[in-house]
C-alpha cells in the first residue's frame, strides 16, 4: 500500500488591511479607572490613533453576557470579531461583533463546551462582515482586571499577532481593561467605544486614501 | 484503487488569511491542522477546525469527515481563562 503524502500548502492569499481615517466620534468607558480615562483623553487631545475601537453594541453583548453569570460568580468568554486597518502607517483595529456559545466556566476558569461549538460556528457565521477575530474576552467576576498566567498562556500561544488584544472585564468591580503582551509580561491598552453605525466600512471619499492595500500586518 | 490528490482552503481566523492545500483523502484531520499551524507558527492544541457549523475531529480521515475538493475549512481559537 502506498504510503499516505502529507498535506502540502501550495500557496497562501494574506487579506489586505485597509487604509481608513479611525472614527473621530468617540468616548471612553464608563468604567475606566482615573489612570486609564486620562489616557484616553490623552489621545483624543493629541490626535494619535487608539489600538482598538469598540463597538458600543459589542461592548454591551460583553457586558450583559458578564453580568448575567455574576450572581453565581462564573466567568464568560467570547471571541472578538472586528477588522484590522492602517491610517498614516499606524495600525488599528476595530472590533464590530463577539461571537460566544455555552461555556464551562467556574469563578477561576473559562472555557467552550466543546459539545457547544457547532452554536460558536453559526454565531460567527452570522457575523454580516469578513471578520478577523482580532482578539478574545473574558470576565473575572469580582477579581478585578489583569492577565493571569492561564490568559498569558492563552495570549501567547493563540494571539500573536501585534494587532491581537484581551479584554478583561470586572462586572462585579465595574472594571474593564484591555491588554496586550510585551516581552515576559503584559501592558494595559487605551481603546475608545464608537458607535457601532460608524465603524462599518464604507466607500472611501477621494480625499481619505487610495484604496486597500495589500499590506501584511503580521510583520 | 488510486486516490488522486486534491485541493481544499484552510482560513486562519485570527489574520484572515487562507492558504491553498493538496492533500489526499486519506489524509486527516490531524494532519490538515498540523501543517496549517506549522505554515503559520501556530500551536496544534489551542484551535479547532470547521466545516460550516461542524467541527472537523483530529483523527478522523478526511473523507470520513466529508471534505470535498474546493472546501474551505477554517482555523478557529479555542482560548482558555482564568
Amino acid at each position: 500500500m502506498r504510503p499516505v503524502t502529507r498535506p502540502r500548502i501550495v500557496g497562501e492569499t494574506k487579506r489586505p488591511v485597509l487604509e481608513l481615517r479611525p472614527p473621530s466620534a468617540t468616548r471612553p468607558h464608563e468604567w475606566l479607572s482615573e489612570d486609564a480615562e486620562r489616557r484616553y483623553n490623552e489621545i483624543c487631545t493629541t490626535g494619535r490613533v487608539f489600538d482598538i475601537y469598540f463597538s458600543s453594541v459589542a461592548e454591551n453583548k460583553i457586558r450583559e453576557q458578564a453580568a448575567g453569570a455574576a450572581p453565581m460568580r462564573h466567568e464568560v468568554m467570547g471571541l472578538l470579531l472586528g477588522e484590522v486597518r492602517i491610517w498614516k502607517s499606524e495600525i488599528y483595529t476595530v472590533v464590530r461583533g463577539v461571537s460566544t456559545t455555552d461555556l464551562r466556566s467556574s469563578s477561576a476558569n473559562v472555557k467552550f463546551d466543546p459539545e457547544a461549538l457547532p452554536r460558536l460556528f453559526i454565531d460567527l457565521d452570522s457575523a454580516r462582515f469578513d471578520y478577523v477575530v482580532v482578539g478574545w474576552y473574558h470576565s473575572h467576576p469580582g477579581h478585578t482586571c489583569f492577565m493571569s498566567r492561564t490568559d498569558l498562556n492563552t495570549q501567547r500561544s493563540i494571539f500573536t499577532q501585534p494587532y491581537h488584544f484581551a479584554l478583561v472585564i470586572d462586572p462585579i468591580n465595574m472594571e474593564i481593561e484591555a491588554f496586550k503582551t510585551r516581552g515576559n509580561g503584559y501592558v494595559s491598552v487605551p481603546f475608545a467605544i464608537v458607535d457601532g453605525a460608524t465603524l462599518r466600512t464604507r466607500r472611501l471619499k477621494a480625499a481619505d486614501s487610495p484604496a486597500e492595500r495589500q499590506i501584511d500586518a503580521t510583520t | 484503487m488510486v486516490l488522486l490528490p486534491f485541493r481544499i482552503k484552510v482560513k486562519n481566523a485570527e489574520t484572515g488569511a487562507t492558504v491553498e492545500m493538496e492533500l489526499e483523502q486519506n489524509n486527516t484531520v490531524d494532519e490538515v491542522i498540523e501543517s496549517a499551524a506549522t505554515f503559520w507558527n501556530k500551536e496544534m492544541g489551542t484551535y479547532v477546525v470547521r466545516k460550516g457549523k461542524k467541527v472537523l475531529r483530529g483523527t478522523q480521515a478526511l473523507s470520513d469527515a466529508g471534505v470535498r475538493e474546493d472546501d474551505m475549512l477554517e482555523l478557529v481559537p479555542d482560548p482558555e481563562g482564568g
